[in-house]
Formats: C-alpha cells, sequence, structure tokens
C-alpha cells in the first residue's frame, strides 16, 4: 500500500507540473491574472490575438510543417526499418553503415542540424555552390528558401530529425514482434519478403510506437529553435509568436500570449486529432490489402517504395551534408560564394569563441547532469514502484509521465513562467533545471522501462533468499546488471536535456545561456563560423556522452569471470 | 515429390548431422527423428529457405524433379506449421485465412471460400473472431487451414503437435494427415507416437560427434 | 534568440495603468541612486559579478566585450558576464516583469545596452538605477556641447541615467565589384533596384536597423522633415503617405521580390557577404572595414552616404533600478568610456565604432590613441559623413512600425 502511494506521488510529479502550467495558462488567456493587473475574466486577450496580422497564416505555416512532415518522416523510417533491420538486427553490409549513420542524425541536436540544414538549402548555400561547380551560376537565385511561407523548409528539416527518432523507436519495437518466425510464415505463405514484412510487422509495429509518433508530431508544431531557423518569418510559426510575445516589454501582451499559447494547445490537440482520424482511415483503407492474397508488390508499390528509397537517400546526403556543414565552417579561413569547399583551415574561430564559450558550456553541462541524475533516479524509483500496480495502472502512469511530450510544451511552459512571475521569481539554474527534467524523464524512463522487465528475476529472487535486503538487492544485483541500460540512459538524457531549447529560453530568466540557446542566438547572420564552434561543440558533448555510454556498457558486458 | 538429397547443415566447417536422403511421395509422410540439438529445424530452415546467417547447407533438395535451392523462400511454395500456430494478432481469423489465399477472385468469392474451409474444420462462423480468443486446438486448426489454403506443393511439420495437450494432439495429427492426404508431407519431431500416426518411413538425424565436445 | 514580434500598439499605454493596479508596494520611487564617492564605489564594485545584457548578434562586438571583461576582471576584480540577446526588447520586458513581480533587488539585469523607445520605457517608467553618469570620472571626457546626442536620445534627455558609449550614423555599404555608381538618394536606391531586381533589401522593422531605413526614407519623402521632430499627433498620416508609395513601387524589386525580408542587420550584410544581394548598411561607419578585417565581407566592398544626410544618434549604457550589482556596472561603464577602451573600441579591425569622447578634451598621449588609428579602407571620412540628421521624437517608431507590419507582413 505504501509502495502504491510512493508510486502515485511519483506520477503526480508531471501531471501537477503540467496541470498547474495549463491553469496559469487558461487563466490570463482569459483576462484574470492581479499580478499583471487582470481582474475580472474577459474576452479581451482574444480580441488581441485575432487582431494580429497574420495570425491566420501563422496557424497554417504551423499545420502545414508539421502534417507535411510527419507522414513522409514515419514511411521513411519504415522504409529505412524494413531495409536496415527487417528482422530486428541491422544486416551487415551497406544496411549497417546506414544504420550507424541514422544513429549520428539522431544524436545531433536539432539547433545544430537546423543550422547546418539552412546553409545547405539557402539559395547561397552549400548545394547552390556544389552545383556553380558545373553550372555557368555567378549569383545565387532569388528562391524563398529557407523561410518560405507554407513552411516545407522547416517540414524537411523536422522530416530529416524525426526519421532517425522514429526509425529507433520502431527498431526497438521491432524485439516484441516475433518477426523472424512471422516473416518465415509469410515467405512459406509465398509472400515476397518487402511485402510480407509492410503486411504482417509494420502495422503491429506502428501500434508500438504510437506514443513517439504523437510526441514526434507534437514537437513538430512546438519547435521553435528550428522554426526561428528554417521557419517563415512574417509571420512565423504558432509557437514562436509566442514566446516572441512574453519578450515584449509591455506586460499586457501577456495577456494575448497567454490566449495564444493556449491556442496552441488546441492546435496540438487538432493535430493530433486530426493524425487519429488518418490512422483510423489508413487502417481501414489498409485492412483490406492486408487479405487480399497479393503477395508480391504490384507497380504502385513498387513505385512508392522506389521513390521513398530515392527520398531516403537523397535525405541521407542532405542530412550528411547539413551535420558537416557546422564543424567545416568552424575550421573555415573564408568560405565565399560561390566556392564549393572553404579556404581551410584555421582554428581561428575556435580560439575567438572559447573565452565566451566557457560560461554556455558550464551551464549546458552543468544541467544536464543533474537533470540526468534526478530523472535517473527518479525513473529507478518510478520503476521499483511500479511492480505494485497492475499492468493496466502501469500503463496510464507512463502515458502521465510521457505528457509533457505531447501537450503543447508552449502553454504549459509559459503558464509556469507566468506562476513564476505571479509569486515574484524569475527564471533562473534551478527553474530550467527543473523544466529540463520533465522533458527529459520520460525518454530515461522508457529507455530503462524495457531492459528492466527484461532482466531475469531469477537473480533478485536467489539474492532475496541469500538474505539480502530489498534495497541492498537493487543496488547490488539489479543496477549492476542493468549497467549498460543505465548508462546509454544517461547518455539519452544528457543529450536530451542539451538539445532543449524554449524550456531554457522561458525558464532561464535571460540569464542562463546554454550552448543551445547561444548556437541560436549567435545564428541570426553575425558570424557563421562562429555559430560553427558553438553548433559543432554542442554536437561534440552528445556525441561524446553516447560514445562514453558505449565504451561502459561494452566493458560491463564483459563476463566478470572468464 | 519432395526429394532431399545428401543434405546436411554445417556450422564452421563441422555437419550437424550425417546426410540425410529422402523421397517423399504424396500420402505418404516421411518422419526425421532426432533429439533436440541435432539440427532438425535448421534442416526445416534451410529447405524453406531462411537459414540463418552463419550455418551452411549441402545437398540438394528438388520438388517436382527441380532442384528449388536457387528460389528465394516465397518461391519455394513449401508450406510449413510451426509448434506455435503464430496466427498473425492484427487480423481477424478470416483475414487470417484470405492470407494464405491466393490472389485474384473479387472479395465476396475469397470470403465464401474462407467460411467454406472453416466449416470444413468445424470452426463455421469463426472468420470474425480474433485469434487470440481462441482455444489451443482451435488455433491450431486455423494454422493448418491458412497453410493448405495458400496451395502448397508440400507441406513441412516442425513439431506441430507438440505443444497440444493428449487428447486434441492426437485429433489435430489425424486431421493434419487426412487434409494432406494430396500432398507430399514431411515431419520433424523427437516423438515417436509422431511418427506412428504419420505412418511412412522415419529417418533417423543422427548426430556428429564432435572433438573435443562433450555431449 | 528571439525576435520582438511588433504587436498592435494600441494597448501599449494601458500598460503603465495595469503596473499602477498592481497589488505589489507601488510607493514612492523605485530608482535607487548612487551612494558615496568613486573610491568607495570602486571598493564595492570588487568581487561583484555583473550581467551585461546587450544585443549578442555580432561576434566582433561579442569579442570586444570579452576583452573589456577580461581588462576590468584584471584591473578592477569586477567578472562581468555578456548575456547575449537577440533583441535588447527581452531585457526590458524582463525589468518591467521584475517590477511587476515586487522584486526590487537582485535583478536579473545589471547592467544593459540601450537606446532610444527602450531606455524611454525604463525612463518613463522611473526603472533606472541614477543619475550615476556624472560620477564617472571618463565622463568629463565627454563634451554634449561638440556631441549634442550624448545626452539626448532619440530626442529625450538623459539626465545622467544613462553613460554614452559609442556614435552611430546611418552608412550604406556596396560591392564595388557588382555595383558601378551607388545610389545616393532613396530615388536613385528605387531606380538602381528596378534597373537590378533582387540585389537590395532591408531587415524587417521592428528591428532597429530595419526602423531606421524606414525613418531615413521618411525624411527623403515627406513634405516637412522638421515636423518629425516633434510627437506624432494628428496628421500623421499625412507625413507618413509618400513613404508608403515609395515602399510599395521600391518591394517588388527587393531580394525575394519583398517576401521575405532579413531579420537582422548582420543578417543583411551576411546576404552581401554571399552574394544574394550588393548592398546594405549599418549604423556603424567602420562596420564594413572591421567586417573586411576579419574576412567576413570582400575587401571590394566601399561605404556611401546618402547626399542629403543621414541619421545619426548615440548608443548607452543604463543600469535597472534592482541590478543587484549598480557598483560593478558603473566600473565597467566607466571602464567602457576610457580612452583606451574607446580607442580600441573604434580600431577598424576591432568592431570600428566612433568614439563619443571629445578630442578636444583628452590629454596629447590620448587623443595620440586615436589619431594613429588606420582607417579602413570602406570607412567614410568625417567630410564624408557630414552633420548627422537627428532622430526623428521616439513617437514615430510605433506608428511606422504597426503600419509597415500592416501593409507588408502576413
Amino acid at each position: 500500500m505504501r509502495a502504491r502511494i510512493a508510486w502515485l506521488a511519483l506520477v503526480a510529479v508531471p501531471g501537477v507540473a503540467i496541470l498547474a502550467g495549463l491553469v496559469f495558462v487558461l487563466l490570463p488567456a482569459f483576462g484574470y491574472f492581479p499580478a499583471l493587473g487582470g481582474t475580472s475574466l474577459s474576452l479581451q486577450p482574444w480580441r488581441d490575438l485575432l487582431a494580429y496580422p497574420g495570425l491566420g497564416s501563422a496557424a497554417r505555416a504551423t499545420l502545414i510543417s508539421a502534417l507535411v512532415a510527419m507522414p513522409i518522416a514515419l514511411g521513411l523510417a519504415l522504409l529505412a526499418l524494413a531495409w536496415i533491420a527487417p528482422l530486428g538486427r541491422a544486416r551487415t553490409g551497406l544496411p549497417l553503415l546506414a544504420a550507424k549513420f541514422l544513429s549520428w542524425l539522431l544524436a545531433t541536436p536539432h539547433a545544430a542540424f537546423a543550422l547546418g540544414l539552412a546553409f545547405l538549402i539557402a539559395p547561397s548555400g552549400w548545394l547552390v555552390r556544389i552545383a556553380a561547380r558545373v553550372l555557368p551560376i555567378e549569383t545565387p537565385p532569388d528562391l524563398l528558401v529557407p523561410h518560405d511561407p507554407y513552411g516545407l523548409s522547416l517540414a524537411a528539416g523536422l522530416v530529416l530529425k524525426e526519421m532517425p527518432f522514429l526509425f529507433f523507436a520502431a527498431l526497438t519495437a521491432l524485439n516484441q514482434l516475433d518477426a523472424p518466425r512471422m516473416m518465415a510464415i509469410g515467405a512459406s505463405l509465398g509472400y515476397q519478403p518487402g511485402l510480407a514484412w509492410f503486411k504482417l510487422i509494420a502495422p503491429r509495429l506502428y501500434a508500438l510506437i504510437r506514443l513517439p509518433v504523437y510526441a514526434a508530431l507534437a514537437y513538430s508544431l512546438s519547435a521553435v529553435d528550428m522554426a526561428l531557423v528554417l521557419g517563415p518569418a512574417a509571420p512565423p510559426t504558432l509557437a514562436l509568436l509566442a514566446v516572441d510575445l512574453t519578450h515584449d516589454p509591455d506586460l499586457a501582451r501577456r495577456f494575448p500570449a497567454a490566449a495564444l499559447a493556449l491556442a496552441h494547445l488546441a492546435l496540438t490537440l487538432m493535430a493530433l486529432g486530426i493524425w487519429r482520424a488518418c490512422e483510423l482511415f489508413v487502417a481501414r483503407a489498409l485492412r483490406t490489402l492486408l487479405a487480399d492474397g497479393v503477395r508480391s508488390p504490384t507497380l504502385i508499390w513498387r513505385w512508392s517504395a522506389q521513390a521513398g528509397r530515392a527520398l531516403a537517400g537523397l535525405g541521407i546526403v542532405f542530412g550528411a551534408l547539413a551535420i558537416l556543414a557546422l564543424p567545416l565552417w568552424s575550421l573555415a579561413a573564408t568560405w565565399r560564394f560561390p566556392k564549393a569547399l572553404p579556404d581551410c583551415c584555421a582554428l581561428a574561430a575556435w580560439q575567438r569563441a572559447l573565452p565566451d564559450l566557457w560560461l554556455p558550456f558550464r551551464h549546458s553541462l552543468s544541467i544536464a547532469l543533474f537533470v540526468t541524475l534526478l530523472a535517473l533516479i527518479g525513473a529507478i524509483a518510478w520503476l521499483q514502484l511500479e511492480r505494485f500496480v497492475t499492468h493496466r495502472t502501469r500503463l496510464k502512469g507512463r502515458t502521465i509521465a510521457a505528457l509533457p511530450l505531447i501537450v503543447s510544451d508552449v502553454a504549459f511552459l509559459m503558464g509556469v513562467q507566468i506562476l513564476l512571475l505571479g509569486l515574484g521569481l524569475v527564471g533562473g539554474w534551478l527553474p530550467t533545471a527543473l523544466s529540463h527534467t520533465l522533458f527529459v524523464f520520460p525518454y530515461v524512463l522508457l529507455a530503462l522501462a524495457d531492459p528492466w522487465a527484461r532482466l531475469d528475476p531469477r537473480y533478485e529472487r536467489s539474492a532475496l533468499c541469500l538474505g539480502a535486503s530489498p534495497l541492498r538487492v537493487l543496488v547490488s544485483v539489479r543496477l549492476p546488471l542493468l549497467l549498460p541500460a543505465l548508462v546509454f540512459a544517461a547518455a539519452l538524457g544528457c543529450a536530451v536535456s542539451l538539445s532543449l531549447y524554449l524550456p531554457t529560453i522561458l525558464m532561464g530568466g535571460g540569464r542562463i545561456t546554454t550552448l543551445a540557446t547561444e548556437a541560436i542566438a549567435l545564428s541570426s547572420g553575425g558570424d557563421r563560423r562562429i555559430v560553427g564552434v558553438y553548433g559543432t561543440t554542442l554536437a561534440l558533448v552528445i556525441w561524446a556522452g553516447f560514445f562514453a555510454a558505449y565504451w561502459i556498457a561494452r566493458r560491463a558486458a564483459r563476463p566478470a569471470l572468464t | 515429390m519432395l526429394e532431399l538429397r545428401d543434405a546436411a547443415i554445417s556450422h564452421q566447417g563441422q555437419r550437424l548431422f550425417a546426410p540425410v536422403s529422402c523421397r517423399i511421395q504424396p500420402g505418404r509422410p516421411v518422419t526425421i527423428m532426432g533429439p533436440s540439438g541435432a539440427g532438425k529445424s535448421s534442416l526445416l530452415a534451410w529447405l524453406t529457405g531462411v537459414l540463418p546467417p552463419g550455418l551452411l547447407g549441402e545437398g540438394d533438395v528438388l520438388l517436382d524433379g527441380h532442384s528449388i535451392l536457387a528460389l528465394p523462400a516465397h518461391r519455394r511454395r513449401l508450406g510449413i506449421l510451426f509448434q506455435d500456430d503464430l496466427l498473425f494478432p492484427h487480423m481477424s481469423v478470416g483475414e487470417n485465412l484470405a492470407f494464405g489465399l491466393p490472389a485474384g477472385a473479387d472479395r465476396a468469392t475469397r470470403q465464401r471460400k474462407v467460411e467454406e474451409a472453416l466449416a470444413r474444420v468445424e470452426l463455421a462462423g469463426f472468420a470474425h473472431r480474433d485469434p487470440l480468443t481462441l482455444s489451443g486446438g482451435e488455433r491450431a486448426r486455423v494454422a493448418l487451414l491458412r497453410v493448405l489454403l495458400s496451395e502448397p506443393k508440400a507441406l513441412l511439420l516442425d513439431e506441430p503437435f507438440s505443444k497440444l495437450d493428449l487428447t486434441l494432439r492426437d485429433r489435430f495429427r489425424s486431421l493434419v494427415f487426412q487434409s494432406a492426404t494430396h500432398l507430399p508431407v514431411l515431419l520433424v519431431s523427437h516423438d515417436p507416437q509422431d511418427s506412428i500416426a504419420a505412418g511412412g518411413e522415419v529417418v533417423q538425424l543422427r548426430a556428429i560427434h564432435q572433438p573435443g565436445r562433450i555431449s | 534568440m528571439m525576435r520582438r514580434t511588433c504587436w498592435p500598439r494600441r494597448r501599449f499605454l494601458t500598460a503603465a495603468g495595469a503596473l499602477a493596479a498592481l497589488p505589489v508596494l507601488a510607493r514612492g520611487s523605485w530608482a535607487r541612486t548612487p551612494k558615496g564617492d568613486w573610491r568607495g564605489i570602486r571598493a564595492m564594485a570588487r568581487g561583484q559579478v555583473v550581467h551585461f545584457n546587450g544585443w549578442g548578434g555580432d561576434q566582433r562586438i561579442n569579442d570586444y566585450i570579452a576583452w573589456a571583461a577580461a581588462e576590468i576582471k584584471a584591473g578592477a576584480e569586477v567578472e562581468v558576464r555578456h548575456v547575449k540577446l537577440a533583441d535588447t526588447a527581452e531585457a526590458v520586458s524582463r525589468i518591467i516583469a521584475e517590477k511587476a513581480a515586487g522584486r526590487v533587488t537582485g535583478g536579473s539585469v545589471d547592467l544593459i545596452w540601450i537606446n532610444g523607445e527602450n531606455f524611454a520605457a525604463l525612463k518613463s517608467k522611473d526603472l533606472l538605477f541614477g543619475p550615476f553618469v556624472e560620477l564617472l570620472p571618463n565622463f568629463r571626457k565627454v563634451d554634449p556641447e561638440e556631441k549634442p546626442t550624448t545626452v539626448l536620445d532619440f530626442t529625450v534627455p538623459t539626465e545622467g541615467y544613462e553613460s554614452p558609449w559609442g556614435m552611430a550614423q546611418l552608412v550604406f555599404f556596396y560591392d564595388s565589384a557588382r555595383v558601378k555608381e551607388p545610389p545616393r538618394s532613396m530615388a536613385a536606391l528605387k531606380s538602381w533596384a528596378e534597373a537590378n531586381p533582387g540585389r537590395f533589401t532591408y531587415p524587417a522593422p521592428p528591428d532597429f536597423l530595419g526602423t531606421t531605413f524606414l525613418k531615413q526614407a521618411l525624411y527623403e519623402t515627406t513634405a516637412d522633415p522638421t515636423r518629425l521632430l516633434h510627437p506624432t499627433g494628428q496628421n500623421a498620416a499625412m507625413a507618413t503617405a509618400p513613404l508608403w508609395t515609395y515602399l510599395d513601387s521600391l518591394h517588388p524589386h527587393l531580394w525575394r521580390k519583398g517576401a521575405a525580408f532579413p531579420r537582422s542587420s548582420s543578417e543583411m550584410r551576411q546576404l552581401v557577404a554571399d552574394g544574394e544581394t550588393d548592398i546594405y548598411f549599418a549604423f556603424n561607419p567602420g562596420d564594413a572595414s572591421s567586417a573586411i578585417a576579419q574576412d567576413l565581407l570582400p575587401d571590394t566592398v566601399r561605404a556611401f552616404v546618402p547626399s542629403a544626410g543621414s541619421i545619426g544618434n548615440t548608443h548607452f549604457l543604463a543600469i535597472p533600478f534592482n541590478s543587484s550589482a549598480p557598483e560593478g556596472a558603473m566600473v565597467f561603464a566607466d571602464f567602457l568610456l576610457s580612452p583606451e577602451a574607446q580607442a580600441r573600441k573604434e580600431h577598424a579591425d576591432v568592431w570600428g565604432d566612433p568614439t563619443v569622447l571629445s578630442m578636444a578634451r583628452l590629454e596629447p598621449e590620448e587623443r595620440k590613441l586615436f589619431e594613429d588609428l588606420p582607417r579602413g579602407i570602406a570607412t567614410p571620412t568625417p567630410e564624408e559623413l557630414g552633420k548627422p540628421l537627428p532622430e526623428p521624437h521616439s513617437s514615430w517608431v510605433p506608428t511606422l512600425e504597426q503600419e509597415w507590419l500592416n501593409r507588408y507582413s502576413a
């Protein structure tokens, strides 16, 4: 009983945080917030909001970029999985190489990736520069990318960043599906392997990765850092607009800002609703195809798979160049249009940036480590207590833990910010770190949950029978056995925290600058070499974390006794 | 007719068992017996073309006189039943069966074929059921139907009876052999009862003793 | 970081009303004033951490601030942290929010780089520390007679609440490799843009430089420029009508056909560096020279000033009322005003920002620091610069920004 209450208390933390955030965005959205001078309910904030020129186009661009990006990202992720690891393990050769590339892409922080992609696709960017080697291009074409008004450049960035995320989510889930035998059955019934995978594995896989898919969709709608770099400029996306408003010197603007944040929440729910409706529609349409007995792909299937493969190939080229662009810039002496490669190489930018780099580096790392530790402790406690509740309750708890990834973060973070303001508090290190924890925790929890459940229970049982206390069993049996999973979860947690942009901006009170916020702040045209230094440093820190995890896990995997 | 010629599986240059040869005629099932770990399942995996990397098959397999080894798994037309029924959990019973039916024909015809098949095994009206709600014996029968509806040219049985309880096992065994009289049937098992029920030739897999390994 | 969105401003004035209604202690003046003499202030400053909030979109300026921070750390044991802003309004909004929240000490901004409407907003709401400028020893080397804008910020008297930091005058730059004869008036600019479509743009207001471009165009198109020195009042629309006619006809010939605009002045310069446009402008006459020195621009870029003259002003440093380190902030502001720091700032290879000091008030060896400065190849001479046009009254800014947004955004 006590364990159940403790577990419920743990579940309540993210639940209450989100609820508080939503309440304190709901009240000012309807004009009530005494600390800001709003003493009665009114619709004025909404009237102010609707008066904003371009609100409609902002909503349109937001919705289009997310709803264009997500199906493509999902389709490419499944297509890549069917090719790379149809049975749950990467096939050797080219597929393994592709899997490694995708893990690099996943580990590259959003901000750094967006900056690299923006340089790649701009009319004076890398692609045109490369083309200029063979084509007679003297001046850059006058094209509106990135920052196109429909948010398609943003969509491209989202596809490339969400595709590896969904790929690895699906790869992890694939292990639960008994894929090798399913595929063997499919083959014995005469089904071509690719088609068998899409008929037998993909539908069940999708059911398992629905939560990551929703999280990716919600992220696409609220990605402020990527929208700044790739999204439309005037008006920007809704999330960006909401954040802009909180920086207005006129405090009365917090009311329409709250209304806008609430509108963003509504938009998120609407997008999820649209997605769900499409899910049902597609499921219905595909259901008849499942059992139609067609054993080898029809022409349309083959063509769309070909098109998908071409798109994926293009994505890999774009992704690789975008990842490369920032380090290359950081080492460039100069790199003028239309040169395809910089005049290499100089460490001048690094030398110039290093003194300034230290503070954001320290902030980034201290927050990431603290938050990860907190999330790990929380996740271990959560999983330890979870065994006292039923399977259904467990799932509900996990959904609550994942809520920060699905509910509009713009909405509830703004609520928390308004709450802090009302309490006379300004942001700073601790509010930033605590808000990071909300986003890091679900990742750490989900990364740990699977290995946690799969550990052979007999280890713990035998330790208990030897007279060890439950705590001792946890500390000296379970955790050491799960060390590889723990370090991987820690690396993941650090990576998430290091890449977070919006919570840092809203909760930092202007005092907390991280590598991610600095890279974006410097990106508005200043000096690409310096932006390159910040973006590269950020990516290097994250990659270093994963390498360390990989190294520790490998050492731990060695048998203790020979 | 299905024919195995000097078929053997090896791992890192070591054969798992001495090469086996047999000819299997329709209506006269052949049983391959052997202790667990002898390589029975690997042999079936090789026949169906899904041998895991690291294992190597040798010898030849002929179906109606043609070697099938060069064909990809899905073109070999060898139906297989496993220990587990492996019904697809995301499809209804009827859809599982329709999945086995060859393509073509309109939806109503396919549906009718499925209903007829179900009726033959005393499962009439089960088309819309979720496989998870079926009993073990019912699921086994659906799995059998699914293979038969796919019109295979031979049937492979990978100990499909071992997980059923005794009474069910006999009934299902006779159902399988009765429904597959028109097909060459190859059964692998470690249960002598199976070979008796099959009634045909029995091939014993002889494990090869490897030096340095205690068996 | 964040741009500031130009929100409909009709509720702006109600903000003051909203603030007055706050339940927090709304009595007396918030502003604290400095105590003691300079020696005492220096002693108190020792060991303080100063969060210097300033626009951070230009790495050369960031580098200069980092240099100054290192100097003051060594010389006066004050630790300066540069909080880089995408828009100064962010920090202004934070100061106002902190006051609303009743946070009268330990604020998050200790020193702020500011001028124009942001200063006017803070000063009118009594949210500044001071007056402190007269206390700074180096302020004696500034001559308000010679450079009136050092004490008049966009027509608003500074009254000792902000310390001048640098002089600014709108200067245009062009790539002489691609432009033979630069357009020296707004009319010429339009004909040039017609002949060279897509090769010019300006930052979207409310970026301060974008707004300045509107003001410059307003000066050159309006019938009576002296009208701009007074508050907008009634029939402001009549004064601005020619500006909108001008912009309506200019925009189709701009970069991206006027459907998109760069977000900042440095983004506009980046476009010239990338070969996407041929002309840009800056508030700092040495901008192109120092950018060339840092390999950010090709060395074919040269300067020109509109023949009708161009808008000039001064940028300042101010201390918020709730600064947690006002003494450290004053010591740093004084250092930035020193001939050594000002001369370095004016150096074309560093920043190229003109000094606020008066040569006549400097010691000979101090003056030599400035006389020895190399003039960059793309920096206009004082004669070319001419006398700056005064900034219009600050009430014109929201009028221009709002109307621009209504016409050209969304």
